[in-house]
C-alpha cells in the first residue's frame, strides 16, 4: 500500500498577496531538509502540501524531519487507496486502525472535492464509523471532543485515510527565510539556543556569535556550543558560527576597571561586537537570551545599561519575560537542554565579580568603563574573529 | 605532545599494537569454537593468562579475564558479599567509584558499609582498619594504590590480621593503579581477590583481569555461555587478551626508578612556583603519580592552558574531572582542592619533557594572574 504524507500550514494562510510566495519557500525548505532524492512528488492545493515519498524512502523519517521545519502546523501520514468504497472500508479501515490501539474515543470526518462520488460526506463517515467499530470494539464513537479525528478525503484520483491526533503537531511559525537575518549571542548555556530557535521559529535565518576565552574556558565547551548551534541548524538549516577570541578583553577589564562593574563593561563590550559583526554579514538584529532579572546582570537597569552601546540594529530578547522552567521546557522540547547543562566553563561565568551591582547607572559605568579603550579592544576582537559553518545533525 | 596524563590511561606499546593486529589478521576464531581456528584462539587466550599469572606471581588458573579494572571491582565485590553470611563490609572512603558505587549498592540491600576516612597525607592508617574488622565482617576491600594522589596503602599487612579476626571473610585488593608500576604480591600479602587492569600498563582498553585465589568461590554476577570458568560468561576478547598478555611481559621494574627521577624533579621545581601546596606527602607513594594544587588557579584553567601548550594532565580523575571535584582531595581536606592537577608518568616519559613542563607551568602560573 501507497502512503503520502500531508502538510498544513498555519499563519501563512492569512498572508494576502504575498501567499503564494510564503507557500513556494516553505516547499522549498521541505525540500532542503527531507533531500531532493527522498520526493518523488510535491505540491499543493487548497492549504495543503502532498508529499509523496521516493520508492525507497521511509516515510516516518520523513516525518521526523518535518516536525522541524518551521510554518508547518499539522503532519499527517496518509494511506492512498482507489476511489472505490468496498476498498476504503476494508483496506482503508484496517490501515487506519493500526493507529487506533489504546485509544478510547474517536469521530469521522470525511470530505470530497469529486463530487461526482457516489456517496456524500456524511454517508462516508457513518460507513466507515461502522468498519471501524466492527474492528475496534472497546472505541466509542464521540462526536464533542474525541481524541483522534480519523479523515477520508476523496480527491480527484484517489482516496486518502489518516487519523490525527497530538502526534500530528508542527512546529508552527514562518518559513525561514521569510524574514531576513540575525544574529544570536550563543553562550552554551540553556537561554541563548532557546532564544535563537523563538526568533528563528518567526522565518528569520541566523547568524550566532560566541565569545571564547582560552584558557579560561576549555576546547570542549567551544564543542559544546558548535553542538548546540548544530542541533538548531536541524531546525533552521545551516548557519554561520563566528567564534570571536575574547580572553585578552576580559584581562584588560578585569585588571583595569572596578570589580562590581566587571560583567556589565564585558557585556557592552561584547555588544558592540557582536552589532559590528552583524552588521558586516548583512544581519538586520541581534538576539540574547536575556530573560528580565534572571541575574544580576539581566535587572533592567542593567539591560538598559548593556542595550546603549547599540548604535543601528534592534536586539531581540524573546526571553525577556519567561520563568526558567518554562524556558527550560522549550529547551527540552527542541533538544537543546541535554548539551546545555554538560559542565564545561562558559564565557559568562568566568572573572565573575562576587557582588555585581544590580542597580547600575549608565554615569557610572561610562566612567568605570573609561579606564579602558573600548573601541580598541572592540576592534581587535572583530578582526581576529573566525568562523566556522554550522550543519545540523544528520 | 607531552603525556603526564598516564593514570587516567596509557599510550598502547607498538608490541601491543602489533600483537592485536597480527591476532584480527590471521586467528579471529572464537576459543570455543571446536575447529582448528578456535584451538588457535584458545592457545593464544592460554598464553596471555599464562604471562598475566607471571606478571603477579600466582598460578594461570586463578587469573580470570575481565572487560577491566570496573568490571574486576564489580564482579569481585558482588559476588563476595553475595556468598557469605554476615553484612559488615570494610572499605575506605578514597576508593575508585567502581568500588563505591557497589559499596552504595550493597548498602542499600542491607549491608553495613563502614568505610575509614585517610589521613592528609592520603594513606589509610593500618591500624584504623585493623580497629575495624570485628569477627563478622565478610569483606574487606581496599585499593593498593590511589588513582588521584599515588598513595599507597598498607595492603601487605592486612591480610593476616583479616583471617585471624574474621577467617572466613574475603580480603579484595583494587590493584589498577599500581600493577606493573610496584611489586603486587596476592599471594605473599594473603589476599582472595585482586582487580588489575591492561590499559593502565600500556594494554588495550576493555580488558582486564581478576585474580582469584584457589579455593575461593564467588557468586557470578554475569550469566551466559559459562566462559573463565562461569564467572565472566561473554565471548573472550581475544586479541585484548593477546596485547594485555604482551603488555604483562613488558612490565620493567627499571620503569618506576625512572618515574621517580621525574617526579622528584618535577615536585621540586613546581613546589617553587608561589602559593603552590603538594597533595599527599605519605611515608609510601607510587613515583608514578604526583598531585600538586597551583594556588587560586582552578584546575580546569591550568589543564587548559597545558592542554593549548600540548601538555596533558589531569584535574583530580579523568573520570569525574568536569562534573564534580574529587571525592579523594575533600576526604583528604587538602586546602586546595579546587586548584589541583595531577601528573602521572609512564615508561615513555623523559627527563627533558618534566623540564619542558616545570617552566610551561611555572610560565602559566605567572602568566594567569587570578
Amino acid at each position: 500500500m501507497k502512503e503520502i504524507i500531508l502538510v498544513k500550514y498555519g499563519e501563512i494562510i492569512l498572508k494576502g498577496l504575498n501567499r503564494s510566495k510564503f507557500e513556494d519557500l516553505l516547499i522549498r525548505n521541505i525540500k532542503k531538509v527531507v533531500g531532493k532524492e527522498n520526493i518523488a512528488s510535491i505540491k499543493k492545493a487548497q492549504a495543503v502540501i502532498y508529499i509523496d515519498p521516493a520508492p525507497h524512502t521511509d516515510a516516518d523519517a520523513v516525518v521526523e524531519r518535518l516536525r522541524k521545519v518551521f510554518g508547518i502546523i499539522f503532519i499527517a501520514k496518509a494511506g492512498v487507496f482507489p476511489k472505490d468504497m468496498d476498498v476504503i472500508l476494508s483496506e482503508g479501515a484496517d490501515y487506519v486502525c493500526e493507529n487506533l490501539y489504546g485509544v478510547n474515543t474517536f469521530k469521522v470526518e470525511a470530505k470530497r472535492s469529486d463530487k461526482k462520488f457516489p456517496l456524500g460526506s456524511p454517508e462516508i463517515s457513518r460507513e466507515m464509523g461502522g468498519a471501524i467499530l466492527s474492528r475496534m470494539h472497546k472505541l466509542k464513537v464521540q462526536v464533542q471532543n474525541p481524541e483522534v479525528v480519523v479523515r477520508v478525503e476523496i480527491r480527484d484520483s484517489e482516496a486518502y485515510v489518516y487519523s490525527t491526533g497530538a502526534r500530528c503537531a508542527g512546529p508552527g511559525g514562518m518559513p525561514t527565510g521569510s524574514s531576513g537575518k540575525a544574529t544570536i549571542l550563543l553562550s552554551g548555556g540553556i537561554d541563548s539556543p532557546v532564544a535563537a530557535w523563538m526568533i528563528a521559529k518567526r522565518g528569520v535565518e541566523l547568524d550566532a556569535v560566541h565569545f571564547f576565552s582560552p584558557p579560561y574556558t576549555s576546547e570542549r565547551a567551544k564543542e559544546k556550543v558548535i553542538e548546540l548551534a548544530r542541533i538548531v541548524a536541524g531546525y533552521t538549516g545551516r548557519f554561520n558560527l563566528y567564534i570571536v577570541p575574547f580572553t585578552e578583553q576580559q584581562l584588560a577589564i578585569r585588571d583595569n576597571c572596578p570589580e562590581d562593574h566587571l560583567t556589565l563593561i564585558m557585556r557592552r563590550m561584547m555588544m558592540m561586537t557582536a552589532e559590528r559583526i552583524a552588521l558586516k554579514n548583512n544581519s538586520l538584529a541581534l538576539i540574547t537570551g536575556e530573560s528580565l532579572g534572571q541575574v544580576a546582570s539581566q535587572t533592567i537597569q542593567a539591560l538598559g545599561v548593556t542595550n546603549e552601546v547599540m548604535t543601528t540594529i534592534p536586539v531581540f530578547r524573546p526571553l525577556i519575560g519567561m520563568d526558567k522552567n518554562e524556558i527550560v521546557d522549550i529547551a527540552r522540547v527542541i533538544g537543546t537542554f541535554e548539551t546545555s547543562i554538560l559542565p564545561y566553563e562558559d564565557c559568562c561565568t568566568v572573572f565573575t565579580p562576587k557582588h555585581p551591582t544590580t542597580k547600575p547607572t549608565l554615569e557610572k559605568i561610562m566612567k568605570s568603563q573609561s579606564k579602558i579603550d573600548m573601541e580598541y579592544w572592540v576592534n581587535k576582537a572583530v578582526s581576529e574573529t573566525d568562523w566556522v559553518l554550522i550543519e545540523p545533525n544528520a | 605532545m607531552i603525556y603526564f596524563d598516564n593514570s587516567a590511561t596509557t599510550p598502547p606499546a607498538s608490541e601491543v599494537v602489533e600483537t592485536i593486529t597480527e591476532y584480527m589478521k590471521t586467528s579471529f576464531g572464537n576459543p570455543s569454537s571446536r575447529h582448528a581456528l578456535g584451538l588457535r584462539a584458545e592457545k593464544i587466550v592460554t598464553e596471555a593468562r599464562k604471562k598475566v599469572a607471571a606478571a603477579l606471581s600466582c598460578t594461570p588458573d586463578e587469573i580470570y579475564f575481565t572487560s577491566g579494572g570496573t568490571e574486576s571491582d564489580n564482579i569481585a565485590i558482588l559476588g563476595a558479599a553475595n556468598i557469605k553470611k554476615g553484612k559488615r563490609i570494610i572499605t575506605t572512603s578514597v576508593e575508585h567509584p567502581a568500588v563505591l558505587r557497589c559499596m552504595d549498592y550493597l548498602e542499600s540491600q542491607g549491608f553495613q558499609v563502614i568505610r575509614i576516612k585517610p589521613q592528609k597525607d592520603g594513606t589509610v592508617k593500618f591500624t584504623d582498619i585493623a580497629d575495624a574488622i570485628t569477627p563478622d565482617t565478610v569483606l574487606l576491600s581496599i585499593m593498593h594504590v590511589n588513582n588521584e594522589t599515588g598513595a599507597v596503602m598498607p595492603i601487605s599487612k592486612i591480610g593476616t590480621v583479616l583471617k585471624r579476626i574474621a577467617p572466613r571473610a574475603l580480603f579484595h585488593v583494587d590493584a589498577v593503579q599500581s600493577f606493573g608500576h610496584i611489586p603486587v604480591k596476592p599471594v605473599a600479602w594473603g589476599i582472595d581477590l585482586l582487580s588489575v587492569s591492561s590499559h593502565k600498563i600500556h594494554g588495550p582498553k576493555g580488558i582486564g583481569a581478576l585474580y582469584i585465589r584457589k579455593g575461593v568461590t564467588l557468586k557470578p554476577t554475569v550469566f551466559g555461555g559459562g566462559q573463565e570458568k562461569n564467572i565472566r560468561s561473554g565471548t573472550e576478547n581475544v586479541g585484548a587478551i593477546a596485547g594485555f598478555g604482551k603488555a604483562c611481559e613488558l612490565i620493567n621494574p627499571q620503569d618506576s626508578i625512572r618515574a621517580l627521577e621525574i617526579k622528584n624533579f618535577l615536585k621540586e621545581n613546581l613546589l617553587k612556583i608561589n602559593g603552590s601546596v603538594y597533595n599527599g606527602g605519605g611515608q609510601d607513594e607510587s613515583p608514578f603519580v604526583l598531585n600538586i594544587s597551583f594556588g587560586k588557579i582552578r584546575s580546569e584553567i591550568m589543564l587548559n592552558a597545558l592542554s593549548n601548550e600540548g601538555i596533558y594532565v589531569s584535574s583530580g580523575s579523568a573520570c569525574a574531572s568536569g562534573s564534580h571535584g574529587s571525592h579523594v582531595l575533600s576526604e583528604m581536606n587538602v586546602p586546595l582542592p579546587d586548584s589541583a592537577i595531577r601528573f602521572s608518568f609512564s615508561r615513555y616519559n623523559t627527563m627533558d619533557e618534566a623540564k619542558l613542563v616545570a617552566e610551561k607551568v611555572t610560565q602559566i602560573a605567572k602568566n594567569l594572574r587570578v
